[in-house]
């Protein structure tokens, strides 16, 4: 028997409101409002009630918990993903995979944990004019969020689908290393990318929200930010719409939050397109701009003993050989293994028919590699910019320069070499131009990938990793918020997730949000309290 | 076969002949049966036109995955059209609406003949014309009928392959629910 310990809580008296059950509109105030309940959220919110101040946290997605997550994906994809985990680049490139939750993508996400590279803390130093951000500077906020969330190296043998890539790897003569985790009493199941039905992972569900609530804060989800409403150099209120059941529409009520101070967590894409709804302030044209996605290609395998890539922890190797060297002339990616599942794997394979099915046939023995391009570095890689459709959603406009090609292109060729190295009978890029039953060997695989063409839809290309957006620094001119977060517009409003990085990571995010967001939370606090906030949990 | 240059001139014609008869006429379909199933009455989304269509196309996108005779055969069907329906009504209004566009395409006689050269409707093309056509549209230089087709296929197979009904046949045990005491 698994205890579910969101159930729990609110037979507590934890004072959550869902919008999809209000019947009238409904004021809320707080001393501090965080908009979004993700890895930026959850943090901020635990950080800032346990320093005893009155925290209202809004989010749009449900809230579910282990007893909801059943890992099947028909029902997790709707329920817990932005858009039905069908959220799209404007020209449909790319697919992105974004949570939409109490506890936002930290719900679903695979639990690799990164810090920061120091690299990427030095290019903001250096050319984002970011303060506060050195590696040294960063590194308490790590561990305490390491501490807090029990982030350690994965302990038990890696699955069939991670060990292929460490073989593969190894057999080229390229390092690789074990990836570290957020989990606690893990069962080694393989479905975090539907909700942890045993509470291991812990996420923000688990962790920063039921602290948050135990302190005394609001949740109110199902409800969606409209407008932040400006005048002159404040914000003086929130305009919201509770939604109905489907938790897509407004269901007519309205919800409005006034609070001294606001913090944005919407996530990248979310957080820029609140911003440029509300119509703030934006002389420089930084808000949405310089929006980071890593963007992933894949090469599936076909391997002669069963993968199942279904089961066990999902990502538990990697390798930054690919992007360790210098590489300011060619984009570099990191490589890892993504889960497979009946769903994702069927639309990945863009074949119909009898091909298709006979692809399908062999599933237990298909093994998928995933790259991820380091995007943000390069003067060729400035990003995307987040759009608002007619209806206010959010879209993001991601153009796919040459300089990216060029990187999806050689990872290609690295991935179906590893695979090879590894044993795989064949190989099959996903791309709609690939043979459909792939390469047989290394040597056709090297001289027919050259042969792709290099163009939008026909590559199968996906992010789980939305960055940017809101960046910070201290030159107005090319940022959204300064190095404490404080939005440069206005007093009272604050960014503190993953948009505010001024770059992509180049590594899997959550700990980098985690870090950013203990730093920021804890630096408001100080200013509203006057004293340094003293974590009760860690 | 017609050339590219001539697929993109007919195609450009389609998309604005499709915006000039939405304008005049708002969506309208011909030659297009009602579907209806035990389930259909369930449907949120599809209407009987629509619903047809997908009953049409289906089968042929998931040639060999589904049973290959009837009554399991058409059962497997109306799950997967019902699943469809429902993997459209959870998408947001902005993508709902470009679903939505995507079958007008589909549905308009005009657009379907000159964008897929099919003459006498869906309910008479045959499967190897309907699997042209997806091959057609998923290899077409025309960027919104490459989508059109990717959005398709995601629906069918994510109507499918999100069944349990078809994880025996892919050697899939499913998720553990075992280790939960079942599905509670």
């Amino acid at each position: 028997m698994i205890i579910d310990p969101i159930k729990q809580g609110l037979a507590s008296g934890w004072d959550h409101r869902d919008g999809a059950l209000l019947t009238e509109d409904l004021t809320l105030e707080a001393d501090v409002a965080i908009i979004g309940s993700g890895a930026g959220g959850g943090v901020s919110a635990e950080i800032l009630s346990q320093a005893g101040l009155k925290v209202l946290i809004i989010e749009e997605g449900p809230l579910k918990s282990s007893t909801d997550f059943k890992m099947m994906e028909k029902d997790a994809y709707p329920a817990l993903y932005q858009e039905s985990a069908g959220r799209q680049t404007a020209d449909k490139a790319i697919s992105i995979f974004q949570g939409r939750a109490v506890g936002g993508t930290t719900v679903v996400n695979w639990t690799t944990s990164f810090r920061t590279p120091d690299r990427t803390l030095d290019y903001w130093k250096e050319n984002f004019a970011v303060e506060g951000f050195s590696a040294q500077e960063m590194l308490p906020w790590f561990l305490k969020m390491e501490q807090r969330l029990n982030i350690d190296t994965w302990k038990a043998p890696p699955n069939e689908n991670n060990s292929i890539l460490q073989r593969g790897l190894t057999k080229l003569g390229i390092p690789s290393h074990t990836i570290r985790r957020n989990v606690l009493g893990c069962w080694n199941l393989g479905y975090c990318g539907m909700g942890c039905p045993t509470n291991a992972k812990q996420s923000m569900l688990v962790t920063t929200l039921p602290a948050a609530l135990n302190s005394g804060a609001t949740l109110i989800s199902r409800c969606r930010v409209e407008k932040i409403q400006f005048k002159s150099d404040q914000v003086v209120g929130l305009d919201c719409l509770a939604l109905d059941a489907s938790g897509n529409r407004p269901s007519g009520t309205k919800v409005t939050v006034k609070a001294k101070h606001y913090v944005l967590a919407g996530g990248a894409i979310n957080s820029p397109a609140l911003l440029l709804r509300s119509k703030a302030a934006d002389p420089n044209k930084t808000i949405g701009a310089r929006t980071f996605l890593h963007p992933v290609n894949a090469v599936a395998a076909e391997m002669p003993k069963r993968v199942e890539a279904y089961s066990g922890a999902p990502q538990s190797i990697y390798s930054d050989y690919f992007q360790q060297q210098d590489h300011a002339q060619e984009m570099g990616f990191k490589l890892e293994v993504p889960p497979l599942h009946p769903v994702l794997i069927s639309i990945i394979l863009g074949e119909f028919g009898e091909h298709h099915a006979s692809l399908m046939q062999r599933y237990p023995r298909v093994h998928a590699m995933i790259a991820l391009l380091r995007d943000g570095f390069h003067e060729q890689s400035q990003g995307g910019q987040v759009k608002l459709r007619d209806d206010g959603s959010p879209l993001l406009d991601y153009p796919i320069t040459d300089y990216l090609w060029d990187g999806f292109r050689r990872a290609w060729k690295s991935m179906a070499e590893t695979q090879f190295a590894a044993g795989a009978h064949r190989v099959i890029p996903m791309h709609l131009d690939s043979p459909v039953m792939g390469y047989s060997s290394w040597q056709e695989a090297r001289r027919e990938i050259d042969e792709l063409p290099l163009q939008a839809l026909r590559a199968r290309l996906l992010s789980a990793h939305v960055m940017g957006g809101c960046a910070m620094g201290e030159d107005p001119k090319r940022s959204v918020v300064n190095s404490q977060g404080r939005f440069h517009h206005a007093d009272n409003l604050w960014v503190f997730d993953g948009s505010a990085f001024p770059t992509s990571i180049s590594a899997n995010p959550q700990l980098s949000i985690y870090g950013l967001a203990a730093k920021q939370a804890s630096g408001l606090a100080q200013r509203l309290t006057g004293t340094i906030p003293v974590s009760q949990s860690a | 076969m017609l050339s590219r240059r001539q697929l993109l001139k007919t195609g450009i014609a389609g998309v604005c002949m499709l915006g000039a008869a939405r304008l005049a006429y708002g969506p309208f379909g011909e030659n297009v049966s009602a579907y209806s199933s035990a389930l259909s009455d369930q449907f949120q989304w599809l209407t009987p036109q629509r619903a047809n269509i997908v009953s049409r196309f289906a089968p042929v996108m998931l040639q060999g995955a589904i049973p290959a005779n009837n009554p399991a055969r058409q059962q497997t069907l109306d799950e997967v059209v019902y699943g469809f329906d429902l993997a459209v009504s959870g998408l947001t209004p902005a993508i709902q609406k470009e679903v939505d566009q995507l079958f007008m395409l589909l549905e308009l006689a005009p657009s379907r003949r000159l964008l897929f050269q099919v003459w006498d409707g869906w309910d008479h093309a045959t499967d190897q014309q309907l699997a042209d056509f997806l091959n057609a549209m998923k290899n077409h230089p025309i960027g919104l009928l490459q989508t059109a087709y990717a959005a398709l296929h995601k629906l069918t197979m994510a109507a499918w392959y999100g069944n349990p009904k078809s994880w025996e046949r892919i050697g899939y045990p499913g998720p553990p629910h075992h280790l939960f005491g079942g599905v509670s």
